[in-house]
């Protein structure tokens, strides 16, 4: 398995493939991984538990809410039971369709670093590597 | 035995001890003996005692013949003189052969029979429980059988050298007399007192004979029963039976012993006597019967019969008798069977009630008159809805259950858990009720409350139907009758209580030995004096101790007067100790009671606690005395006018009424009157004289000594002499001017309220306490239409006009305002006199009397009807509004998913559109690439356009409120869709199996039908497993009045036990790989709900869906 700093998972494949272009355009070199099933991308999260990669590098992940299978909160149900030292490479971004207010849920998943609105745009990741930036200058996660 | 004169044998003997040897060894047939006077009484006593006879020749000096002469011929058969022994031989050959003639020719005759005989006698004699002594009469025993021995304590030898004064105790008085009387007769029968051996002596019944042996000598045979035993059983009996007599003579209440197969009176005691005035003579000639009333007389046959029947207590219960002087009473009966006189008998105790009777039976009256009112104030209502299964309560029932309206919810299995397990088989079949099998109940239960209280309730209730008659609810009334319940309980109780002479609560029973210590004390006395006593123990206690001190004297004069008259009954009152230093006064019947010898044994006494009857006397005492106060203190003019002189005497009324002196004659009287009146007056009175009236009565002004007149009455009594000639008269002038001035008022005021209440449109009422009475004015008759020749109502009229649904409210307000005092205010329905419902406005308050008890309430009525009605109508219209503001909560809820699936639905390939506007605007991507960015645009605005479209139809289905209904067949659908997805159905290798052989088609809306069956079938296609075809199974069942519709596919399936709830959501979907848009389960359901069916789900993955529609037919 190739190393990979940004998962997205939805299964709407159109977004997946913005997702993909607009994320490689602001990282160019970036390793993408895409779930269309929220099953597959949370057995990928699991997995890294096993993994002989010790490297701590953060893990960017931008996830959908409205899946049919599983939705995004429990998705964020199932990872907070995984092993904590896997859960803090994650950098989670929410990413929805709608244009709710999800302050609730913020406070439910307070490791959800933001909720953004779709489609996922330039600003967006200028954002996320802004923050990114920001915790290798502090030398902790922000 | 020895027929040889030969032979003989010589023996000396110093002392008599040896004899009895000598003889039993030798059994002589003659002994001849040396006869001297000091020594040879023993001797003889010893011979005397053998068991056989002997023939006894003394050998003496001529100077004792006499004194032998005195001992033939029982103890001796012949002498013979010292000095002429040569006649000797001859002698006894003589006696010899006197005595074989005689026996041989007895023996042989009868040889077998004396035998059988002998055999008979000497069974009986060894076997007999009494007994039997043979002794020479008045001399020594000579035979005794083991009976004998047994009760002596004594062998038969020992027996034998017994002297009878031994056994008989020589201090027996009888025993002299019982030994005459055999002297004089040859035989007696007696009692005597005889002495084991050891000296304990023991009471026997004798019967002794003396008979003649063949030689002519006296013997006696005597025969002994040990009756120690059944003396001391006598004793008893007798001591019983005089304690039981006693207790039926001096009994006080009346009580009678008589024949149950004759009726015949047995016995009377002197209560008795004294309640019915027959002598006791009168009473042993009458029957049962003769104490009855004729006319009660044809059903005694049946209660008499009960009374033979019964075995032992039987209770006739209270029962009307006459007296000798044909005076009804009323009697309690108690009666127990016993054999009297060797007859078949009860005794009876009867209990005059026949005054308690009287009281009761007013008093009936009276709580009859109250019990409309009462039984009303506690009524509860309740209403069970036979469709919602939801129960209502009044307040009253809450307050019953003791709940709270505002936290509770009453439901029918909280009301089956509070039933008593004694009374839940009554309420078990709960189902008869639901479905209407009952048709009404009226009964009786209890509950048991989660607090442990238990109430009896008394339900009825009946069903409401609709215009079909078909039942809707279950309703009716409960009732609070625990302390009904409870004093029946109690009143059961005393009763049971009150049964039996000796256990009787009002009376008291004692004895006392003659040291006046209690031996005895029935329950009721221990009850009232055990407490005086620390231990609570009164045997052994002097009887002084729970007498007032000041009545112990009395009471120990009584007392020693009952001993020394034993028999005699001595009533006295005493004042006994009760508890908190009061008193309770006592009425007591002493007897002394003796035993057989007439020797006073103890005390009985029987007692009744009469304070309250002595209160009660000193109560009336009271009243009397007030009573004459009062008629001292009568303010009326008293006066005594002797007609001849013209004087008069007057009470002191007279100056307080009028202010005059008291020495007034007539003409002063004459002068007072009004002189309007005067001559009116005179002549009236003047007329009463002359015409031989013998009252007079008049109403006039008199004039007081300020000038004032007075409105008086007048009422006298003339009195004549023998010529009837009028001499006085004697009367009272009684000052009605306040009254008068009230009648006026009340006149008026009466008048005026009239105006007023018309005015007013007003009404008023009044209630009494006293006798219940209501009292309605003309506008109250006219407000509920009661025309006033009918009279004014009673309180159930009244009630009974209230309307049902408010009668609860309304008299509960009544109940509260009587028994809490202040002022009450209502609105409720009534329906009039001719049947109109009406709205009243009511209003009531309580007026007391100077003692603050309630008089009586009054209060106000007033039409209201048409304000009601406004009023009903605006609630009327409130009601509506709440049912639009539900309905556009509803709508708003609708509203808020369309918001959710515009904000998703819609968003999503909006989003998906502007991103990809935006890669392709700013990246300068590849041909390839660029051509992959505008397909998954064109797809995504295909996307939006189905959204929008199925939003269309949604919105479209939601507005339709109803369509045409027509017969829509089942298999004609399925064939339409199979039709128009041919092409799907064979690619996919489909199957549709349908059976709708139980219900082909229904009543219903075409499009929808169609449309539901459309997406059932194409989502089980939709979702079918990979590697199966796909099978549809649709049939169509009837089951309860319901039409079922079951649609069954082999597909995918859907884990329930996640996801549900979410099944028939908007767009929701429950699998990644197929292309769902989450509208048709929506659609469905919303459909399904519009033609009046209901839809549900069972699934399992990977094993198939089902869906069940359900229809009402």
């Amino acid at each position: 398995m190739s190393l990979k700093n940004y998962v997205v998972i939805d299964d709407d494949p159109t977004n997946n493939l913005i997702c993909e272009f607009v994320i490689k355009k602001k990282v160019p070199g970036a390793e993408v991984g895409i779930y269309n099933d929220p099953e597959a991308g949370l057995s990928f999260v699991e997995k890294l538990e096993t993994s002989t990669e010790n490297e701590s590098f953060p893990i960017v992940l931008f996830l959908d809410i409205n899946m049919p299978s599983m939705t995004g909160w429990e998705f964020l149900d199932a990872f907070k039971k995984i092993d904590p030292e896997i859960q803090k490479r994650f950098r989670i971004y929410m990413l929805s369709s709608s244009v709710e207010d999800f302050s609730e849920q913020a406070i439910i998943y307070p490791f959800v670093k933001n909720f953004l609105s779709k489609p996922l745009s330039k600003d967006h990741m200028d954002m996320v590597v802004g923050n990114l930036a920001d915790e290798k200058a502090n030398n902790r996660p922000v | 035995m020895n027929d040889n004169l030969s032979e003989f044998e010589v023996c000396e003997l110093d002392s008599p001890e040896g004899m009895f040897g000598v003889l039993q060894k030798h059994r002589p047939q003659v002994v001849l003996m040396d006869f001297t006077s000091e020594s040879s009484g023993g001797f003889l006593e010893a011979i005397e005692n053998f068991e056989q006879e002997l023939q006894v020749v003394l050998i003496i000096d001529p100077t004792m013949e006499n004194e032998v002469l005195h001992l033939m011929p029982q103890r001796v058969t012949d002498y013979i003189f010292r000095d002429r022994l040569k006649k000797l031989p001859i002698m006894v050959e003589q006696l010899l052969v006197k005595k074989d003639t005689g026996g041989k020719k007895f023996q042989e005759d009868t040889q077998s029979e004396i035998k059988e005989n002998q055999e008979r006698y000497q069974s009986v004699f060894e076997n007999s429980p009494d007994g039997i002594l043979l002794t020479v009469t008045g001399g020594n025993i000579l035979a005794a059988n083991p009976a004998a021995c047994r009760m002596f304590n004594m062998s038969k030898s020992e027996l034998f050298l017994a002297r009878q004064t031994e056994i008989y105790d020589l201090q027996d008085s009888r025993l002299l007399p019982a030994i005459r009387k055999r002297e004089k007769h040859g035989k007696v029968n007696a009692r005597l007192k005889l002495i084991r051996k050891g000296g304990e002596k023991f009471e026997g019944e004798i019967t002794s004979a003396v008979f003649k042996t063949a030689n002519g000598e006296k013997r006696t045979s005597t025969i002994i029963r040990d009756i120690s035993e059944k003396q001391k059983a006598e004793k008893e009996l007798r001591k019983s039976e005089e304690n039981y007599r006693n207790l039926f003579q001096y009994n006080p209440l009346p009580s009678l012993i008589f024949d149950l197969d004759t009726f015949e009176i047995l016995q009377v005691n002197e209560g008795m006597v004294n309640l019915y005035g027959y002598t006791k003579e009168e009473f042993l000639k009458m029957r049962i019967p003769q104490l009855r009333p004729p006319e009660a007389r044809t059903k005694l046959q049946e209660e008499l019969q009960k009374a033979r029947t019964e075995r032992g207590q039987f209770f006739p219960g209270v029962i009307n008798h006459i007296t000798k002087s044909k005076k009804l009473i009323k009697v309690d009966i108690h009666t127990h069977r016993l054999e009297f006189q060797k007859r078949n008998c009860r005794v009876a105790v009867l209990n005059d009630v026949t005054e308690k009777e009287a009281l009761f039976d007013e008093l009936q009256e009276k709580k009859d008159k109250l019990a409309a009112a009462q039984s009303l104030a506690k009524l509860g209502y309740w209403e069970l809805d036979l469709d919602t299964d939801k129960l209502l309560w009044s307040e009253q029932v809450y307050k019953i259950w003791e709940k709270k309206r505002t936290d509770f919810t009453p439901t029918t299995e909280y009301f089956v858990k509070t039933i008593h397990p004694d009374f839940k088989e009554m309420f078990a079949d709960q189902t008869a009720i639901s479905q209407g099998e009952v048709i009404k109940h009226d009964i009786e239960y209890k509950i048991i409350l989660e607090n442990g209280k238990t109430k009896w309730i008394r339900g009825k209730g009946s069903f409401r139907r609709n215009k079909e008659g078909k039942p809707v609810s279950f309703g009716g009334i409960l009732q609070d009758i625990t302390n009904q319940k409870e004093a029946q309980e109690k009143l059961r109780l005393n009763e049971v209580r009150q049964r039996g002479i000796l256990m009787s609560q009002t009376n008291y029973l004692i004895r006392t030995d003659l040291e006046g210590r209690y031996t005895y004390c029935n329950e009721k006395f221990q009850d009232d004096f055990r407490w005086i006593h620390h231990d609570k123990e009164l045997m052994g206690r002097d009887a002084l101790s729970t007498t007032k001190p000041y009545h112990r004297e009395k009471v120990k004069d009584v007392f020693l007067k009952c001993i020394q008259n034993p028999n005699q009954i001595f009533q006295v009152e005493i004042d006994k100790l009760h508890e908190k230093d009061k008193k309770k006064t006592t009425l007591w019947d002493m007897v002394c009671l003796t035993d057989q010898w007439g020797m006073p044994v103890e005390v009985q006494c029987v007692g009744i606690d009469i304070t309250q009857r002595v209160e009660a006397e000193k109560a009336l005492l009271d009243s009397n005395a007030r009573y004459e106060i009062i008629s001292k203190a009568t303010s009326d003019a008293i006066y005594d006018w002797d007609c001849s002189t013209g004087k008069m005497e007057w009470s002191d009324g007279f100056k307080k009424l009028f202010g005059y002196e008291l020495d007034c004659d007539i003409d002063f009287w004459l002068q007072k009157l009004h002189p309007d009146e005067k001559q009116k007056i005179e002549e009236s009175l003047q007329e009463a004289l002359d015409d031989n009236f013998d009252t007079w009565t008049a109403e006039y002004r008199f004039r007081r000594s300020n000038g004032e007149y007075a409105v008086v009455e007048e009422r006298g009594t003339i009195l004549k002499n023998e010529q009837q000639v009028p001499e006085r008269m004697v009367g009272a002038i009684k000052d009605v001017t306040e009254k008068k001035k009230n009648e006026e008022k009340l006149k008026r005021n009466e008048a005026n309220l009239r105006t007023a209440q018309k005015i007013a449109e007003l009404g008023y009422w009044q209630f009494h306490v006293r006798d219940c009475r209501v009292f309605w004015s003309d506008y109250t008759f006219k407000i509920h239409e009661r025309k006033e020749e009918e009279g004014q109502p009673k309180l159930e009229e009244t009630l009974a006009m209230v309307h049902w649904e408010d009668v609860e409210m309304y008299t509960q307000k009544f109940q509260a305002t009587l028994e809490e005092g202040g002022e009450h205010e209502l609105e409720h329905r009534i329906v009039t006199a001719q049947g109109k419902v009406k709205w009243l406005h009511h209003r009531g308050k309580t007026i007391y009397d100077s003692e603050g008890r309630p008089v009586r309430m009054e209060g106000t009525v007033q039409d209201i009807t048409k304000r009601k009605i406004a009023d009903l109508k605006l609630l009327q219209l409130n009601k509506e509004l709440e049912i639009y503001t539900k309905e556009l909560i509803a709508a708003n809820k609708g509203l808020e998913q369309f918001s959710y699936i515009v904000s998703h639905n819609l968003r999503s390939p909006v989003a998906n559109i502007s991103g990809l506007a935006e890669l392709i605007q700013n990246g300068d991507y590849e041909q390839e690439i660029k051509n992959k960015f505008l397909a998954e645009l064109y797809s995504n605005v295909k996307r939006l356009d189905n959204v929008i479209i199925d939003l269309n139809s949604t919105l479209k289905l939601k507005k339709k409120i109803s369509e045409k209904k027509e017969k829509v067949n089942f298999e004609q659908i399925v064939n339409d869709i199979k039709e128009s997805i041919r092409d799907q159905i064979q690619k996919e290798k489909v199957k549709v199996e349908t059976n709708f052989e139980e219900v082909a088609e229904m009543n219903t809306v075409m499009s929808y039908m169609h449309s539901i069956f459309y997406n059932l079938i194409s989502n089980s296609i939709k979702y079918r497993r990979p590697d199966v075809p796909p099978g549809i199974k649709i049939t169509s069942e009837k089951r309860n009045d319901k039409l079922l519709l079951i649609f069954e596919d082999n597909g995918l399936g859907i884990d329930l036990s996640k996801k549900g709830d979410q099944v028939f959501g908007l767009y929701k979907r429950f699998h990644n790989h197929v292309d769902g848009k989450g509208v048709g389960l929506f659609m469905v359901k919303t459909q399904v709900e519009t033609i009046g069916g209901k839809i549900s789900v069972s699934s399992e993955p990977d094993k198939g869906t089902q869906f069940v529609l359900q229809f009402n037919i």
